[in-house]
């Protein structure tokens, strides 16, 4: 079930109206919220839904064995085991068993495997992701051991089952049993849902088609069209996913808890560094604290540090797809990193200051050279095969087709709103709020459903579906 | 309060878009698991008009197609199956009657130009096969004038979707191809509502009589048009049981069209990945190397099925002559 429809607003009026009569008594609030989150869950697929509920009582059992048994390392170990092999069998067992056929082949060897129609089950990598943080945290002590209808309501909470945010366990539960619900405004709430809506349902349906074609058969259009393109899909990933994270926010807020922090105006910034303190936020934290600390982090001189880096990319790419091309697109972003931290380290060791005469245009300078590194790299990620994405670089230097077809004022509007969402995305939220803030709640709800309305009258008939769901 | 007021909201929202748009409201209930086929059956025949059709306009214009300049095309009636007169043109009042007793061998025709553009039509399988298709004329034969149009999730069952002939008449109109390939049946196992309005289950005897006055419809508006040659590309044996059953009724249906074309050729592909009537995975393509020729869903070719498939494709142009060696310089 998507956000974005009448069946979710159906859904999420009885799952609302219940949430808010049981708050007060913790235990059966919990009850509702798992079942209304495995309800959400089964309107995708039922098989999935029972792989999620195996998925849960088994690493639950293990988490008790961590707990309360001496065995905790071999119960963490195992756990760790049990959950990349559950990741690597439904997201990544046809790219290991193509790849190994694809060497076989090279090697003249004849092989003939059976081609598994395995679907990866809808949100596997976030809430597999979610268990594996939680079962760290227990061995290192960080959480007790919660009650089984605690973490199962966290590993299925609903709103972020799909695409995230990937929240803590530790804040999720003081939160669950918290009988006060999250305070929140209503303004605040209806500008995450109206920006989701207008994000996902405005800006990226109209955008994917100007991404969708160009990335599959770049040799069919023009070096403009393709510059065009390749902007397009940075524009259109981040209204896509960060759309989705509004949403989930907005959601969650109103089922008692706090809003996660996930994209913080991403094309903003200066540096690459800065780009992933800003971009898909609970991922990159998730990154840092359960890859890049575990392996040593910065504490075994410099050159260990960019090893670490460069492999926490690497896996943050696998992690978003199976495929060379999501590994590639991990590990260059993992050398511009390393690039990043030498251009800082360098002048650090030798105490050289770097005055600017120009400090403006040295940041212009930075933001340019940041964001089209970011959207080169995108390249690498939209495209289906490490061919096609030669083949898009290669039309852009050298085009098969001269015309210009992407020659529309809606793209450049389009462009120019996510533009001016990056740069002063705060502050038009400040201003929505305060408009929204009104007393009269006549008023306010004829607003909000004019908004709504105009939001679906600018978006298509079909919206595509979210981009971060095949992650 | 709040929470009340947050359900006041969600209340008055949903009635805003529910009557603002009650089209698309019933068809989107009808697309839930609680609506029943009788609701989904009536939900199909409710249009969502003005809105979709400004939407297709202005996409339309980022393939490359201008469809401003374009007149509407009219409904066309329903085909009168095993007509002659709708296979061949009309022959003018004063031409001679063939003689029957001279055996005469048919002359060859004469080719006065080239086969230069080429177009591939269909759906998502088309998509692949047309981009190695695409890559094979350009790198065989230097043959870069070539488009594939297509759109995903259409087929010839459901024209009130999409509308496949007004699609093709423009873009034949507009790119004025010399070869169309086209391909399409992947999303066509579905109930069909035939040209009288009344729907039939798919598969049933009347189904098919109904797909076919689609299919000879389709042929002819191909036959009838600029196009100088059309292949026809049959499905290949799916990996999927639930199609099994239907693929080989639509080649049927195909080819029997085809045969009824003077332009159009069907080509085969059935027994291309199949083995003894079953399904084979993997398969060696021209240069010995084997490779997994259909995706997950079974329906949809790996680039390596594409490759056989093209490959069978630009043989047979080249068996027919319509594709010839670049001469070297």
């Amino acid at each position: 079930m998507l956000f974005p429809t009448y069946q979710f607003l159906v859904f999420f009026l009885i799952i609302f109206s219940a949430i808010v009569s049981v708050k007060p008594q913790v235990a059966l609030y919990k009850i509702v919220l798992l079942v209304s989150s495995l309800l959400f869950y089964s309107f995708w697929s039922f098989d999935f839904l029972l792989l999620l509920i195996f998925s849960t009582v088994y690493n639950y059992i293990i988490l008790r064995v961590l707990c309360k048994s001496k065995y905790k390392k071999f119960a963490l170990i195992s756990g760790l085991i049990f959950n990349i092999g559950y990741l690597g069998i439904f997201k990544y067992c046809n790219f290991f068993v193509t790849s190994l056929f694809e060497v076989l082949n090279q090697l003249q060897i004849p092989a003939n495997f059976p081609v598994l129609q395995i679907i990866a089950p809808v949100g596997v990598s976030f809430y597999t992701f979610r268990i594996i943080s939680h079962l760290i945290d227990c061995y290192q002590q960080k959480i007790p051991c919660p009650k089984f209808v605690d973490y199962a309501a966290y590993i299925t909470y609903f709103p972020q089952i799909a695409s995230g945010p990937i929240s803590r366990a530790r804040e999720f539960y003081s939160q669950l049993n918290s009988p006060e619900k999250y305070d929140y405004k209503i303004e605040e709430v209806i500008v995450l849902i109206l920006s989701g809506l207008f994000k996902k349902y405005t800006l990226s349906s109209f955008l994917f088609n100007f991404t969708d074609l160009p990335f599959k058969v770049p040799q069919q259009y023009s070096s403009i069209d393709l510059i065009l393109a390749a902007i397009s899909y940075s524009c259109l990933i981040y209204v896509d996913f960060s759309g989705y994270s509004d949403l989930a926010n907005g959601i969650s807020c109103l089922l008692g808890f706090k809003p996660i922090a996930n994209f913080n105006m991403p094309y903003r910034s200066l540096s690459l560094q800065e780009f992933w303190k800003r971009w898909h936020i609970s991922l990159s934290e998730w990154l840092r604290d359960y890859v890049y600390f575990p392996l040593g982090g910065n504490k075994y001189g410099k050159l260990r540090k960019y090893v670490n880096l460069l492999m926490t990319m690497a896996i943050g790419g696998l992690w978003h797809g199976a495929g060379l091309n999501f590994i590639f697109w991990g590990a260059i972003h993992g050398l511009g990193l390393i690039v990043n931290h030498l251009c800082k380290d360098i002048p650090q060791a030798i105490h050289f200051k770097l005055d600017y005469a120009f400090p403006r245009f040295a940041k212009f300078c930075s933001w340019l050279l940041t964001f089209s590194f970011v959207t080169c790299s995108w390249v690498f990620f939209g495209t289906p095969n490490w061919e096609t994405a030669v083949s898009f670089f290669a039309g852009i230097v050298d085009p098969a087709v001269a015309t210009f077809q992407f020659n529309f004022w809606q793209l450049y509007l389009v462009i120019a709103v996510i533009g001016a969402i990056n740069l002063w995305g705060d502050r038009i939220s400040q201003l929505l709020q305060t408009v929204l803030s009104l007393k009269n709640i006549f008023f306010r709800v004829v607003l909000v459903s004019m908004l709504v309305y105009t939001i679906l009258m600018l978006g298509p008939s079909t919206v595509p579906p979210f981009i971060y769901f095949n992650f | 309060m709040k929470d009340r007021e947050i359900l006041l909201i969600v209340t008055s929202v949903i009635l805003t878009l529910i009557f603002s748009n009650l089209s698309l409201f019933l068809k989107s209930f009808a697309s839930t698991p609680f609506a029943s086929a009788e609701i989904k059956q009536a939900a199909r025949l409710i249009k969502i008009d003005g809105f979709r059709k400004s939407e297709q306009d202005f996409w339309s214009k980022i393939k490359d197609i201008n469809f401003d300049n374009l007149p509407k095309e009219p409904e066309l009636p329903p085909v009168k199956t095993a007509t002659k007169a709708a296979v061949h043109p009309p022959k003018p009042a004063n031409a001679k009657k063939p003689t029957p007793a001279k055996k005469t061998t048919p002359a060859k025709p004469k080719l006065t130009r080239p086969y230069r553009r080429f177009l591939f039509i269909g759906d998502s399988v088309m998509f692949d096969l047309g981009i190695q298709l695409q890559y094979t004329l350009k790198k065989k034969y230097n043959i870069a004038d070539t488009k594939i149009d297509y759109k995903v999730s259409t087929g010839l069952n459901r024209i009130d979707y999409y509308d496949w002939y007004a699609r093709t008449r423009q873009i034949i109109n507009n790119y004025q191809p010399d070869v169309v390939i086209v391909l399409f049946g992947t999303n066509d196992r579905q109930n069909i509502i035939d040209y009288q309005g009344k729907a039939w289950a798919v598969m049933t005897k009347e189904w098919q009589k109904a797909y076919q006055e689609r299919v000879e419809r389709y042929a002819n508006l191909l036959n009838s048009s600029s196009v100088r040659k059309v292949y026809w590309v049959g499905q290949s044996m799916p990996n999927q049981s639930l199609y099994l059953k239907a693929f080989p009724i639509m080649n049927d249906i195909y080819k029997n069209a085809s045969k009824s074309s003077s332009k159009i050729e069907f080509i085969s592909t059935w027994e291309t990945f199949a083995q003894a009537g079953k399904f084979v995975p993997v398969v060696a393509n021209k240069s010995g190397k084997r490779g997994y020729v259909k995706n997950n869903d079974g329906l949809h070719f790996t680039s390596h099925g594409a490759q056989i498939i093209s490959d069978l494709i630009v043989d047979k142009m080249a068996k027919d002559q319509i594709l010839k060696a670049p001469t070297k310089k």
